[in-house]
């Protein structure tokens, strides 16, 4: 799991044993004006987030979730505000109000949706399931234009300009081709949507571009895959060792009692193993992913550096579950800010010259129906910052 | 009022300038910056909501925004115009004030859940109207029937007398005109009797068995008559759909947290009134046992058979809250003493029946399952 920005021209080194050989020279003299490095920086704290946290639950309870609307304004500007580029904070412009009538048609869905389920109405479950589904790349598209239609920075909104018919090949066609190849073709379908979602957007009167790079695309598939059928493999072979350990000792001792459940114990604990491995590959590849597209995005001369660790998400995301079970929930808001956080800390733009020269363009406004709904079945859109 | 030092982006491009601004006549706000002077209504400005340590941001007509310093000075100057968000921000600041409110809204959903739901769903069952309860048993009992039982084996004679002493037992009850006795063979669900809503009793051919006497399996429909009197079928029709329609409106929004979070608590609501209503139709047959002159000791013995059948000696554990029923051993203790008080007779009978409640420490999971 070495670093895909520093390893991809060099061969994978296996371990950080010996410490760097080679003095840090090259990037020394460079005469030319490189690129301004300009980190993202996230000032949010926990604690502060935490009565932001708290207060949204219980006025969103006593309200009935009307108050919701509210509670997610103030959640987003909270984590936009906080993000911070070039010395200027991220906005999030949204109206409530606007949430609140795009929740709750998104509400009438799901509760038609979880009702018609509930009293197994399969006359309205199935054509609304099928509905929302052949729905689903138009709502991405509403997604996304609806976010970067209320983002903003010093002063200028994004926007999402690509069209629903290409929403519809990049996540219904396209992906429909990865049941027919055994899903084979992932890399390529994924590299295609965050060309999609890339290119989409514009800032300050310049347009978004991407120019990915297929074979770096499949690195990450490949090592997923070679990693998964070994803990498969592995887990083969330890419960058959174990089986066969436990049948020998077995058979030796006598005794019926004992020796079934220690074996048991013996074949759950590879199986418990693969399972968890079996949970952080896919975190593995979304990582590498979000790096990658980051890597392959450019905005004007400006571009773009993610060096996300798969290792360190992974951690991330295994402590941030075990502390918000453990705390009966209380821990969310600390995990939030946590993983906003390591997020930051690995993004950095490299500028090319000033960030001033980026000028307004054109707007309107955008329901949010299409976002809510995607919220509300928890569908999540894979821009990942 | 002394200027406020800000940064001024104009809407227009990215480029940050240094500005002041302030109120040189009321209603009017001067903004300078490099040399420009602008001024604004004062009342077509807003200014963002405070939101933790974050700067503020003064929104100008058609002149972009500016960005503030989030002061005491700049809240009391142009701040306090949204109230909503004014008064979240007071609560978010106030910690104490805070839980307090937490605490007290866990306390009002608790106490709706069980204290208004209920009482709500008892107003509402005596109006449902009897051809709805017919139609929703009717569905029901096609689907237990197609999924878990088959016709009965018992000889005729042997139902009629049943089905006779059935009607004597519940004949001058309040609902006496709904009661209907069936049985049916079921060998996966073994010894059982549950009511539908429309007063159809189901008995299992295994129950019939089980049963040492007719007393004892009488003891068991005076149960399952307590539950239709008592509308139980209906009540708790209602009241777990609204659980379910309630819950997910309060705690839709959480979504981060997962639906477990929701769900189990909706599981121990709904089992919670499950077990009230077990009681509740306990308590009722021993009153009507009493009152036919037999007594609620045939409850305690089939109870008693009845979770020895089903593997007596199993643990407690946190099972007891989430079952469906009470524990074996507490209804069949509160059967014994329904009898003594009944008929205050062999002291010895008594004494054999505590030690018989210690044997039974069996969890009532899956014993007479009412399926209403």
């Amino acid at each position: 799991m070495q670093d895909q920005d520093l390893g991809d021209d060099l061969p994978v080194v296996t371990n950080d044993l010996t410490p760097p050989v080679l003095p840090p020279s090259p990037a020394m003299p460079p005469p030319i004006p490189g690129p301004v490095r300009h980190p993202l920086q996230f000032t949010g704290r926990a604690g502060e987030f935490f009565g932001i946290w708290f207060v949204n639950l219980v006025l969103s309870v006593l309200t009935l979730g009307i108050y919701s609307a509210w509670a997610k304004v103030r959640t987003e500007r909270y984590f936009y505000g906080n993000t911070r580029l070039a010395g200027a904070p991220f906005e999030y412009l949204a109206n409530p109000i606007a949430i609140l009538k795009g929740r709750l048609i998104a509400y009438v869905v799901v509760i038609g949706l979880g009702l018609s389920a509930h009293f197994q109405v399969w006359v309205v479950y199935i054509p609304l399931i099928l509905f929302v589904m052949l729905m689903f790349p138009w709502l991405i598209q509403r997604t996304l234009r609806f976010r970067a239609r209320y983002s903003a920075w010093r002063g200028l909104r994004f926007r999402f300009v690509e069209g629903v018919y290409e929403a519809y090949v990049n996540f219904m066609f396209r992906p429909a081709l990865q049941i027919i190849t055994a899903y084979m073709v992932l890399p390529w379908v994924r590299m295609h949507q965050h060309d999609y979602t890339v290119t989409g957007h514009r800032f300050g009167g310049k347009r978004f571009r991407f120019s990915g790079d297929l074979g770096t695309y499949y690195i990450p598939f490949l090592v997923t895959l070679g990693l998964g059928f070994g803990v498969y493999v592995l887990m083969i072979v330890g419960v058959v060792a174990i089986t066969a350990l436990a049948e020998t000792m077995g058979g030796g001792a006598g005794s019926n009692q004992k020796v079934p459940d220690a074996a048991m114990a013996g074949v759950l604990v590879p199986l418990v193993a693969v399972y968890l491995a079996l949970l952080a590959l896919p975190i593995y590849l979304r990582t590498k992913y979000i790096n990658l597209m980051w890597r392959y995005a450019s905005l004007g001369g400006h571009r773009f550096e993610c060096t996300l660790r798969a290792r360190d998400v992974i951690w991330i995301y295994f402590s941030n579950g075990v502390a918000i079970v453990a705390s009966l929930g209380l821990l969310v808001p600390w995990a939030m800010i946590r993983l906003a956080r390591y997020r930051a800390q690995h993004f950095v733009l490299l500028a090319d010259g000033e960030l001033d020269h980026f000028v307004a363009e054109a707007e309107r406004t955008e329901g949010a129906a299409g976002a809510e709904l995607m919220d509300a079945l928890d569908m999540d859109v894979d821009i990942g910052i | 009022l002394n200027p406020f030092e800000a940064t001024w982006y104009d809407g227009r491009g990215s480029r940050p300038r240094a500005a002041r601004i302030f109120e040189p006549t009321p209603g009017t706000l001067r903004l300078e910056s490099e040399g420009m002077v602008l001024e604004f209504e004062r009342g077509a400005t807003t200014l963002s909501p405070r939101l933790g340590r974050m700067p503020r941001t003064l929104r100008l007509p058609g002149e972009g925004h500016l960005e503030l310093a989030d002061t005491p000075a700049l809240e009391a100057w142009l701040g306090g115009r949204d109230k909503i968000e004014g008064w979240a921000d007071w609560l978010e600041r106030r910690r104490t004030a805070a839980i307090g409110a937490g605490v007290a809204t866990v306390l009002g959903v608790v106490g709706f859940f069980q204290g208004g739901l209920p009482w709500m769903a008892n107003r509402l069952a005596p109006v449902i109207p009897a051809a709805i309860e017919r139609s929703v048993s009717d569905q029901a009992m096609a689907l237990i029937d197609r999924m878990h039982l088959t016709p009965t084996r018992l000889p005729a004679a042997r139902r009629a007398t049943l089905q006779e002493k059935f009607q004597a037992l519940v004949g001058d009850l309040p609902r006496s005109a709904d009661y209907r006795l069936e049985f049916r063979n079921a060998p996966r669900i073994g010894a059982n009797a549950f009511v539908l809503p429309d007063g159809l009793v189901v008995v299992t051919d295994q129950l019939v068995a089980l049963a040492e006497s007719d007393d004892q399996l009488l003891a068991v429909l005076a149960h399952e008559a307590g539950h239709h009197e008592q509308r139980h079928g209906m009540r708790r029709a209602l009241q777990s759909s609204a659980v379910v329609v309630v819950a997910g409106f309060l705690f839709g929004d959480l979504s981060g947290t997962g639906s477990l979070s929701v769900s189990i608590p909706v599981l121990l609501l709904e089992s919670g009134f499950s077990r009230d209503f077990e009681r509740e139709a306990d308590a009722f047959a021993f009153t009507l046992l009493a009152r036919k002159g037999q007594s609620p000791g045939d409850f305690a013995d089939i109870m008693k058979r009845l979770s020895d059948s089903h593997g007596g000696d199993r643990d407690q554990g946190p099972v007891g809250y989430i079952a469906s029923h009470p524990p074996s051993a507490e209804r069949i203790a509160a059967a014994r003493e329904a009898a003594l008080a009944a008929d205050p007779a062999p002291a010895d009978d008594a004494a054999e029946a505590d030690a018989e409640v210690d044997a039974a420490s069996a969890n009532a999971e899956n014993e007479n399952a009412d399926a209403e």
